[in-house]
């Protein structure tokens, strides 16, 4: 990086050493947490485009990625295309418009536009994107497969943390914490002190029991980075504890940080969305699904409106929604447990099946225990 | 909420989503909302350290801190005092100064906390510190300070450091802090974001002036390392913004510089020229052409090859770089393994120049047996000759006739040789190669090739065709330094003047390797001049015959090598 930066001092009209520097800058970002770099990535990739508007695929795929990342999806497929008109066979392009796709709900689209990329550029970004596909569709061992291959292929220090952070979530969303807690902890080896890496082992810590562990973690985790997600997560598991003066004051961090995320521009309904209907607030909750269900449908913005519909006690228009979510037959324990909810609400004979189901993928969740629950009361 | 992979991954990585770029643009922390920020201004006075610390905190951070300073709401002055207190105390536990080695405690002299608007009117904190430690700089010591705290989160650390009445040696850390004690922080898109958490600098008694320092890099072959980094300077200033004319006209002058340079390392056939030069009893005229026709291949083949270059991303530079090396290898040796005809033909007995040789040529074979004395017929002959060589040149490059008149051109392979005819001497021009024709030249012989004689002069010596060829050989192969200063210029869009700095380039090229050939004609003349006027022994007589053969099969080889390098090695 310092090198781009030398190189930059001494020909400021380099655009090519812009897009580099920017692809470092948003490298660096991921790794630190650094929000210093965002800002520092969008400049260049401005800059580059300054000095070259046309035939500057880099500096497009960077703002798609950027764009991305604050989940305006729309303008990063559309950043991503104009990308791959230039240079259709760009790895990071491919990468983005799959993104892109995927969070838009254009499935087969996304699965032409993911072999492309694996045909280009098989790596870790594109195995752990065909990780994510196959666990869509219910595959489980090919993606747990896949993640194996983009592990082996991980050369640099950030892409193996990548890999192992979703093997353990993908093993812990189907039953194994113990799988999970084993590559979580791999990922601290390599890393000590990853808020992402320390919130999933704090997540399996409290499923299979070991409350103190999780809070530690949570704790280090929120401290470094403060996630809403991870936020809400630890509130839960400070209640549960009966640390509720905490778990209050969690809550009200969680609340300033969506508040900040969406001055500064980012959409957070689906995360909003879920929250409030984790706390019971249904209006809000289908307020903020609703939203996010308007600009976007998908099997997750499906399955947020539904079960917030169910949480404003509007269980007939949840159903259709519910039974969306599952099209694709994700094998998501959340998924199962909401419809099965709904359906137990409307009195439909199967959800005992559904709830069933639920606690099979996966009984250590928070849903699965859940379910269990509403399994065992029907 | 579970945290299904769906939702992280969807967010690119949790990490992104917080860590977004705000759409909006003003934001009181530019480099996100949760970061922690720190500045640290160190002032060493010689009987204390001053050291003014900042930290400030954005707007989660602040959510977080201001859960423990005031649970209910808005912090009031009380609150705030208190915190300040505590928070600092906290701070001085976390700093550790050492002088020479021994840890110095610190104390606090004030404290101050206060909230300062943020973004989505939120609260951000900034507390301050005024701490003091006791020492003793009135003599040179060794500082150390390190700041841990709070280092979990991110953001901004600076530490500065100044001195009253003390001195700095070469501090690793600015004097003035660049965001204004964390009032400011700048958009510099072309430095990383600051993370200074310790630092150590020698201290002494004095005016404090600055700071800085900067490492010069080592390498090894001081003349190939000044040549790198002239190659550096000239690509820098293809590159620089501002191409007023002076630049140009360094540039240029540059060029001219490293093109000489670059001629006088290894390559460019200087080696074979240089041998074909002195065999072939080469003139001034003969270095400069040699000079010239590397020159002008030079050039040519680095516009060619640098245009091909830009336009074509599927042609393999080094492999076009690697064909050129093996052509002109068998260029050179082409040239050798005529130059070894001739010189064994001549060798062999006179025969050798039998083709178009005119009249007094075909006497060659009889002056070489009537040149057995020596003495006068040197002397003779080196009277005509102003530069006194006596002619032979015998290395032909083995167009063994040598003489022709017309020297040079002629056949294919250059060579002229054409030695002119009108020599008075008998030898005329046997040249063949020179097994001295008799005539003394011996040595002479060998070395020679120029029969000046006559007005007409023909110049027999290398016939310019072979001139021409060496030349061309040694140019083929074009300097990648050339290569990359041409192809960089277009790629910046400055072609003319890449051109233009390839031309210099090529002046300089040719500059040293007309001087090498210059200065190679006139040591040899001088030998010669040397050795024609006395008696040589046999021994240098049966060297000299036998030396345009070895010459020949040197060059010979030389060419066959480079072929054979080309090829084996470029692969």
């Amino acid at each position: 990086m310092t090198a781009l930066q030398a190189r930059l001092e001494r020909v400021p009209g380099d655009w090519t050493t812009w897009n580099a520097l920017g692809d470092a800058y948003l490298r660096q970002g991921v790794a630190t947490a650094d929000p210093g770099y965002y800002s520092r990535a969008e400049g260049a990739f401005a800059r580059s485009l300054e000095l070259r508007p046309e035939g500057n695929d880099g500096a497009l795929t960077g703002q798609g990625a950027l764009a991305g990342s604050r989940h305006d999806f729309g303008t990063a497929l559309s950043l991503a295309q104009r990308a791959l008109d230039i240079n259709p066979y760009s790895a990071a392009a491919l990468g983005v418009q799959v993104d892109a796709l995927v969070e838009l709900g254009r499935y087969e689209e996304a699965e032409r536009a993911l072999q492309r990329m694996l045909d280009v550029k098989p790596s870790t970004a594109s195995l752990a994107r065909a990780s994510y596909y196959r666990e869509l569709h219910g595959d489980i061992p090919g993606a747990r497969l896949a993640l194996e291959d983009a592990l082996a292929f991980a050369s640099v220090e950030s892409d193996k943390l990548f890999a192992l952070q979703y093997l353990g979530e993908l093993a812990f969303a189907h039953g194994d914490p113990d799988a999970a807690l084993q590559h979580y902890e791999a990922g601290l080896r390599l890393r000590p002190g990853d808020p992402a890496l320390l919130a999933a082992r704090a997540e399996a810590r409290a499923a299979i029991g070991q409350v103190a562990g999780a809070l530690e973690d949570y704790e280090a985790s929120v401290a470094r980075l403060p996630d809403p997600g991870h936020l809400a997560e630890y509130a839960t598991v400070l209640a549960a504890a009966g640390r509720n003066e905490e778990a209050q004051q969690q809550h009200q961090t969680v609340r300033v940080v969506y508040r900040l995320l969406q001055e500064g521009g980012s959409v957070v309904d689906l995360e909003l969305a879920h929250y409030e209907a984790g706390l019971g607030n249904g209006d809000a909750a289908v307020a903020a699904a609703q939203r996010e269900y308007d600009r976007r449908v998908t099997v997750h913005t499906e399955d947020a409106l539904a079960y917030a519909l169910h949480v404003a006690g509007r269980d007939e228009e949840a159903l259709p929604h519910a039974l969306a979510a599952e099209r694709l037959s994700s094998q998501n324990g959340a998924f199962a447990y909401h419809r099965g909810l709904i359906e137990a609400a409307l009195g439909i004979p199967e959800a005992r099946a559904t709830l069933q189901r639920a606690v099979d993928i996966n009984p250590y969740s928070v849903d699965g225990v859940a379910a269990a629950a509403a399994l065992a009361a029907l | 909420m579970t945290r299904g992979r769906a939702a992280a991954v969807v967010a690119t990585g949790a990490v992104l989503l917080l860590a977004a770029v705000p759409a909006a643009p003003a934001s009181a922390h530019p480099l996100g909302n949760f970061t922690v920020n720190h500045a640290d201004h160190l002032l060493f006075t010689p009987d204390a350290v001053l050291l003014t610390a900042v930290v400030d905190r954005a707007e989660i951070p602040t959510v977080q801190a201001l859960q423990e300073v005031a649970p209910d709401g808005t912090p009031d002055a009380d609150q705030l005092a208190s915190a300040a207190a505590d928070q600092c105390a906290d701070l001085a536990g976390d700093l550790r100064l050492t002088v020479d080695g021994a840890p110095v405690a610190w104390t606090i002299r004030a404290t101050d906390l206060e909230t300062v608007p943020g973004a989505a009117n939120l609260p951000t904190l900034r507390l301050a510190c005024d701490l003091r430690a006791e020492v003793e700089l009135s003599g040179p010591a060794t500082v150390a300070f390190t700041d841990d705290h709070l280092d979990g989160p991110v953001g901004w650390r600076e530490i500065t450091a100044d001195g009253d009445g003390v001195r700095l040696v070469d501090s690793p850390v600015p004097a003035e802090s660049p965001t204004d004690q964390l009032r400011s922080y700048p958009e510099d898109l072309l430095s990383s974001p600051v993370d200074v958490r310790s630092f150590e600098v020698a201290t002494e008694p004095g005016e404090n002036t600055g700071s800085g320092g900067t490492v010069a890099p080592r390498s090894g072959d001081p003349f190939a390392s000044a040549m790198a980094a002239l190659d550096r300077r000239l690509q820098t200033m293809i590159g620089d913004g501002d191409l007023t004319p002076l630049v140009g006209g360094l540039a240029l002058a540059l060029a001219v510089l490293l093109g000489c340079g670059h001629a006088l390392l290894p390559g460019h056939g200087k080696t074979v020229m240089a041998a074909y030069l002195a065999g072939r009893a080469g003139r001034p005229r003969d270095a400069v052409t040699v000079g010239a026709t590397v020159t002008v291949t030079h050039t040519v083949g680095v516009l060619l090859l640098g245009a091909a270059l830009s336009l074509s991303s599927a042609l393999a530079g080094d492999q076009v770089l690697r064909w050129l090396g093996v052509v002109s290898g068998l260029l050179v040796a082409v040239i050798g393994a005529f130059m070894l005809r001739g010189a064994l033909r001549s060798r062999a007995g006179g025969a050798a120049s039998t083709d178009q040789l005119p009249e007094p040529a075909l006497a060659a074979g009889v002056p070489a047996l009537a040149g057995a004395s020596r003495g006068p017929s040197v002397v003779v002959h080196d009277v005509p000759v102003p530069d006194g060589h006596g002619h032979g040149h015998g290395h032909g490059h083995g167009h063994g006739h040598g003489h022709g008149h017309g020297h040079g051109h002629g056949h294919g392979h250059g060579h002229g040789h054409g030695h002119e005819h009108g020599h008075e001497d008998e030898d005329g021009h046997g040249h063949g190669h020179g097994r001295g024709h008799g005539h003394e030249h011996s040595l002479g012989a060998w070395w020679s090739g120029v029969h000046q004689h006559g007005p007409g002069g023909h110049t027999h010596g290398p016939g310019r065709g072979g001139l021409v060829g060496m030349g061309v050989a040694g140019g083929l192969v074009p300097s990648p330094s050339a290569l990359i200063v041409l192809v960089a210029s277009i790629g910046l869009g400055r072609t003319v003047f890449g051109v233009l700095l390839v031309i210099a380039y090529g002046l300089g090229m040719a500059a040293t390797l007309t001087a090498v050939g210059l200065a190679l004609v006139g040591l040899r003349e001088r030998l010669d001049h040397r050795l024609a006027t006395r008696r040589a022994p046999a021994l240098l007589g049966r060297v000299a015959r036998s030396a345009p053969v070895v010459t020949a099969s040197f060059v010979l080889l030389v060419g066959l090598a480079l072929m054979a390098r080309g090829v084996v090695l470029g692969a």
